[in-house]
């Protein structure tokens, strides 16, 4: 396994693990008061700091277990999956922000916008670590 | 499933040939070992430059690496 592909491992765990804690916090937030709760900062900031938490112990245990991969700078294929992840994952935030604008014009409500676009932000970058792994094991065709 | 290239090659023959493992001839040619597999298995095709370094390594001409595979183009 490539260093790239342990990186978009490490990222998709990292993401996946902060985010469930941070959706599991929001519906009980949800439940309890009975109205979608307003975004607030200190728990995107919890939700920032498990991610790189877990991404920096990660990448440090991928380094030490191969540092020659680890500081060798991308090839010619890493670089082209790389532009082909993020090209494909950026649709994903595309349509994500327009139906979350959508939405906004239909029923007027900030709260749906915001987390609309903060779901399309989170669901992009699980896509494009998910297009790494997959590219680095299949063909780029 | 995704199609291979329509571009095959003789890489892995080569290789053996000259007696290198997958991380030696990319380090040789700078590209991981992950790289090399790709190519040999027809995964990825390389850039011309990448190309070119193989056939230099192995001390031949470019179409004696990396040849049009016309089954591949008819099944496509």
């Amino acid at each position: 396994m490539s260093f790239q592909e342990k990186s978009a491992w490490v990222m998709l765990v990292a993401l996946s693990c902060s985010v469930i804690f941070y959706v599991v916090s929001l519906f009980n937030l949800t439940i309890n008061s009975g109205a979608l709760p307003s975004p607030s900062a200190p728990a995107l900031l919890g939700l920032a700091i498990v991610t790189v938490v877990i991404a920096i112990a990660g990448h440090i245990i991928a380094a030490v277990l191969n540092p020659k991969e680890a500081n060798a700078p991308a090839d010619e294929r890493e670089r082209l999956i790389v532009q082909k992840a993020g090209h494909l994952s950026s649709h994903v935030l595309a349509v994500g922000v327009v139906l979350a604008l959508l939405s906004f014009l239909l029923i007027q409500d900030g709260q749906i916008l915001f987390y609309g676009c903060f779901a399309s932000l989170v669901l992009s970058h699980l896509a494009e670590y998910a297009l790494h792994i997959v590219f680095n094991r299949r063909s780029l065709n | 499933m995704p199609k291979p290239f329509p571009i095959s090659n003789n890489v892995r023959v080569l290789r053996e040939q000259v007696g290198l493992t997958q991380s030696e001839l990319g380090e040789a040619i700078g590209v991981t070992r992950q790289t090399v597999a790709a190519i040999e298995q027809r995964r990825y095709s390389p850039s011309l430059e990448t190309a070119f370094r193989l056939a230099r390594l192995f001390e031949t001409d470019i179409n004696a690496v990396f040849y049009w595979n016309d089954e591949s183009e008819e099944s496509a």
